[in-house]
């Protein structure tokens, strides 16, 4: 673990270790004080970890229920929820959220660095507008989206990707704009010199400095899509095309409520989310800068 | 603004904006714009109005006013957004990101991952983990010693933990990249005559992140206030209204009563709470700023 | 400088890749020569479990696919609840391309659907068919809107007074038990909670978690049987929000509620309360249950959730009773799954000929015995191989069924019914919750939502 969210990552500025300096302070009081400091930590961290007891126990549990009880261990759920149609889900699932990355990250990178660079007439209203934009309930905007797609023919899980890249641009957008603020524009003026375009300045100086604050877009994007339920639900008519969430969705409103699988399949439904938070921990949490994104 | 590189409108930007603005306006502001006419108007699920809908100026707006459901609706909202969004998810997160910041390796590598991981899970799972978590003879109970029906009893404490719990990791991102950003020399002048960690965090860290706490606070506003699937999932709303957010009144009127004019024109209020706050953000940003020069 | 990390690039180049490709199987072409139905139901709604949905429209696909050589049967399963396959219907009914041949809808909304102008009206079609006159008045006038028939029943609910023999016989109460009055069944409640205080001594469904299920097999079949049924008043065009009927059925529940003789509050309170019976009763953890027609096919072999062999021996299952015994004393709503044909659809002949064939005997008893149904042919419900499937359960569910009172069709009945759920929850919740206070909560629900105008009081 030690690629944690925790490691400071260089590119994020001097560590400040404020709690080394003053060495005349009395070690006593130090180690008393790192008590406190790792105890409500350690405190924390299991008032977090307790809400997940149920998912691990039901999900292996053969009489499992709502209710948090020692399992009678069984892995029959896990095999019921690896089943042909629960891993297509998946699969359509990890499809859908790539779609929804790639449109947001790619629009955002472009957008973001005229934002961040270039004359934009009315930049700072567009930035306000593009922020409150991420405070719009999907639910009202779902029957105009569905009357659109219905129209051309578009209720497909493609497009729905296409739409929930959408739905996480505006605050892609944000976060790379403010990445790329960050970048010194000696770098550019380099490659500028050399005679480089527009485009080729964004992809080989700008992209590789501003990073973190993409792969923090990007991961956002994909778990935003990878975690929607709504729109996929109302948006998808295939089904062979539907995704995790929805069959999820459809065990808990069965009229059999399998609970060890509807644990189990979350689980698992889950897991790459996680994997993903292990892969990209460090890129991941200098991304998060956000001072001033918004110039007064 | 001051990094420009060309100093009049050009092309180039335009053009690199372009997918980004086209996109937005084909399935964001335009579904969005769509949304506030559809308010005004008599549309529905189903029925005679459901394809041949007209304007219907002021009555929803009337119904708005006079509708009791509506009031009650936006007080459990404010109360929700301000309890889990503003108190909750940032305190939680600050302390979070402070006491992460001096812990030992192992522990903040775990506890971190633990918090960001809540919040990385999908709705879904963690609405379902916290219905788990706080129905009778879930972990909750069981550590009260007995079969209360927690979430049934104190619904509305409950799901503002759930927002807390599946947020928090978020604002710790944030925040602690805030922290970071704070010059080590500022902190070690301030240990240095003398003051205590409390006084150097109160009187040094925090104005300096002070614009980091705001964005973190209207983005954790703005998820908040977006929260549909969460609370959809765990009560629907209930037990009778007594977590009937906005969001969820919203899909109330406009999917289960078919009243999708009405339910759109309640989307629409959420909207305009969200613009007042992105502008009250660009208003205490500003005035920070000028403070500061 | 440029020469190195040509990475982005490439990303760049996949994403612009991908999205041709999305752009291009989208339209994957059906054979062009063939002609499509499309059928859309539930997933995992109305059939028992997900595989026995596969296996009925499976079914109907192979075969009539067999039948018809220059046809495709396509399927649209829609997953979800029931507002989720009410949403997911209108929205496919809004675009002619996107709107199913044929669709499975919940018997309460057909009445919405045609006055949208969805639906075909499918009159005569079905005079030439030999089912439809078996079907009852009562049935056949459900899928009617104005003067046109447009939907045709494939099979009912209603809902029957569940009581544990075992549970009975343990607390010293005769069996067979034979309550002619609410009261009988309090009486009979409280005598279960004195001598067996573990057990939930009457199930009876309150609260909003699982919606008009809630009010369909508690407040709306008690008020069938109560002095004033009556919902909508066809005459005024008006919402009852109080009446003798509503307030007998309140204090009904007041009694269970404020006597703890009812359910705990997650249970009732839950998405799944509506089958929690299912699991509980063969658990002995309740003694009697307000419950509906498909708990006897749940417990069945072929179902099996839970398989409950004993069932017949345990599980005795009586009309719910009026109020006061009044004859026939069968207190019950009906409500079911129709399926109706589109009014834009290009092939109606070939649609009606594929419903014509879901209508069959053998079909049409296997969607009974799948899901849990009634069948509306009066000479199915006779059949051997649908009474014997759930013994003695099925054939009481045919002797109540003529009786069943649909709800009001109009879309504000579920205002209404919100508002009776909010008004049980709060029984429920507060055991203090006075009678006039829960008919307070319904009445000032309903004249919230709609208008004070278009309520009123029944004396």
């Amino acid at each position: 673990m030690t690629q944690s969210i925790a490691t400071y990552s260089p590119s994020a500025g001097a560590q400040p270790r404020a709690d080394a300096v003053p060495e005349e302070a009395s070690s006593a009081a130090e180690r008393r004080e790192s008590l406190i400091v790792n105890g409500l930590l350690a405190l924390l961290g299991i008032l977090f970890l307790a809400p997940l007891l149920w998912i691990f126990f039901a999900s292996v549990d053969v009489n499992a229920s709502w209710a948090l009880s020692w399992p009678r261990f069984t892995l029959a759920h896990f095999r019921e929820v690896t089943r042909g149609d629960f891993l297509v889900s998946l699969v359509n699932t990890l499809l859908l959220s790539l779609v929804a990355s790639a449109v947001s990250t790619v629009a955002a990178i472009l957008g973001g660095y005229a934002l961040s660079r270039r004359r934009v007439p009315l930049a700072d209203g567009l930035m306000v507008t593009i922020l409150f934009l991420t405070g719009i309930p999907l639910a009202i905007m779902i029957v105009p989206v569905f009357q659109v797609y219905a129209q051309f023919n578009l209720l497909n899980l493609w497009a729905t990707g296409v739409f929930l890249g959408v739905c996480s641009l505006p605050f892609a957008l944000w976060l790379i704009k403010t990445g790329m603020d960050a970048v010194p524009k000696e770098l550019e003026e380099a490659a500028r010199m050399e005679q480089a375009s527009v485009l080729q300045i964004i992809l080989y100086v700008t992209v590789p400095v501003a990073l973190p604050s993409i792969f923090a877009a990007l991961i956002y994007s994909f778990i935003n899509a990878w975690g929607a339920f709504l729109p996929p639900l109302v948006l998808i008519s295939d089904q062979s095309q539907i995704t995790g969430p929805i069959k999820i969705y459809g065990l808990i409103g069965s009229s059999d409520v399998r609970y060890g699988d509807i644990a189990a399949f979350s689980l698992i439904y889950s897991l790459p989310v996680v994997i993903l938070y292990i892969l990209m921990s460090r890129p991941f949490s200098g991304g998060f800068s956000m001072g001033g994104a918004v110039k007064g | 603004m001051e990094g420009d590189v060309a100093e009049k409108p050009d092309g180039v930007a335009f053009l690199l904006l372009l997918p980004t603005l086209i996109l937005l306006l084909a399935l964001f502001v335009g579904p969005v714009l769509y949304a506030f006419y559809l308010g005004l108007t008599n549309i529905a699920l189903m029925g005679p109005t459901a394809r041949h809908f007209h304007f219907t100026g002021m009555f929803n707006l009337h119904r708005l006013v006079r509708d009791s459901l509506f009031w009650e609706s936006l007080k459990l909202t404010a109360i929700f957004v301000a309890a889990s969004a503003i108190v909750g998810v940032t305190v939680v997160g600050m302390a979070l990101a402070v006491l992460i910041q001096h812990a030992v390796a192992w522990l903040r590598a775990v506890v971190g991952a633990i918090v960001v991981v809540a919040w990385m899970l999908p709705p879904l799972t963690a609405a379902l983990i916290w219905y788990a978590f706080s129905t009778t003879g879930g972990t909750l109970s069981l550590l009260g010693g007995s079969q209360l029906d927690v979430l049934n009893t104190f619904p509305m404490f409950v799901v503002c933990l759930a927002n807390i719990w599946a947020t928090a990791g978020f604002s710790m991102l944030v925040l602690s990249a805030g922290l970071r950003s704070v010059p080590t020399e500022v902190l070690e002048a301030g240990r240095m005559e003398g003051a205590s960690r409390w006084r150097v965090f109160c009187s040094l860290t925090l104005p300096i992140i002070q614009p980091t706490i705001v964005t973190n606070i209207l983005l954790v506003t703005l998820l908040s206030l977006a929260n549909f699937s969460l609370i959809y999932i765990m009560t629907g709303g209930g037990p009778g209204n007594a977590t009937n957010i906005l969001p969820i009144y919203s899909y109330q009127q406009a999917l289960v009563f078919g009243k999708l004019g009405y339910g759109a024109l309640l989307g629409d209020v959420v909207v305009i709470i969200a613009t007042i706050f992105a502008y009250l953000y660009v208003r205490v940003s500003r005035i920070t700023r000028m403070a500061a020069a | 400088m440029l020469e190195h990390r040509r990475r982005p690039l490439c990303i760049a180049a996949l994403a612009v890749a991908a999205l041709t490709v999305a752009g291009g199987t989208s339209r994957t072409a059906q054979a062009a020569d063939k002609t499509v139905i499309s059928c859309a139901y539930s997933e995992t709604y109305v059939f028992d479990n997900e595989d026995l949905t596969k296996k009925w429209w499976g079914g109907i696909k192979a075969d009539f696919e067999k039948m018809h050589p220059d046809v495709t049967v396509q399927l649209v399963p829609i997953q979800g609840g029931y507002d989720d396959i009410v949403n997911k219907l209108s929205l496919l009914y809004r675009s002619p391309a996107t709107a199913p041949d044929i669709a499975q809808m919940a018997t309460p909304t057909v009445d919405r659907f045609a006055s949208s102008g969805y639906l075909l009206p499918l009159d005569k079609y079905l005079a030439k068919t030999d089912w439809w006159k078996k079907f009852p008045p009562v049935i056949q006038a459900e899928g009617a809107w104005q003067g046109k028939t447009y939907s045709v029943n494939t099979g009912e609910n209603d809902s029957m007074l569940y009581y544990n023999v075992e549970l009975f016989k343990k607390a010293g109460l005769p069996v067979p038990w034979k309550p002619t009055s609410w009261n009988d069944i309090l009486a009979a409640g409280r005598v279960i909670k004195a001598k067996l205080p573990g057990v939930v001594s009457i199930w009876i469904l309150a609260g909003t978690g699982s919606g008009d299920n809630t009010v369909l097999m508690g407040v709306d079949t008690m008020l069938a049987g109560s002095s004033t049924p009556t919902i909508f008043d066809e005459k005024t065009q008006k919402w009852v929000v109080d009446s003798p009927g509503l307030r007998e059925v309140f204090s009904f529940y007041h009694s269970v509620f404020s006597e703890g003789l009812g359910a705990k509050l997650s249970d009732l309170f839950s998405t799944s309360g509506v089958t929690a019976p299912v699991f509980m009763i063969p658990k002995n953890q309740i003694a009697i249950t307000f419950g509906s027609n498909f708990y006897g096919g749940n417990w069945s072999k072929l179902v099996s959730t839970p398989y409950w062999p004993q069932a017949p021996q345990v599980a005795a299952v009586v009309p719910v009773p009026t109020v006061n015994g009044k004859a026939p004393n069968i207190s019950t709503t009906i409500g079911g799954w129709d399926l109706a044909i589109s009014a834009t659809t290009k092939h109606p002949d070939l649609a009606f000929e594929l419903l014509d064939f879901m209508m069959n005997k053998e079909n049409q008893i296997n969607a009974a015995n799948w899901a849990g149904f009634v069948p509306a042919d009066t000479d199915y419900v006779k059949d051997p191989s649908f009474i014997n499937f759930a013994a003695p359960y099925n054939e009481l569910s045919a002797v109540v069924l003529p009786d069943g009172v649909i709800e009001p069709p109009s879309g504000d009945y579920l205002v209404w019914s919100r508002g009776a759920q909010e008004a049980t929850g709060a029984l429920a919740q507060h055991p203090n919750t006075t009678v006039d206070q829960a008919i307070g909560i319904l009445s000032d629900y309903v004249k919230n939502q709609l208008d004070p105008s278009q309520t009123e009081v029944l004396k």
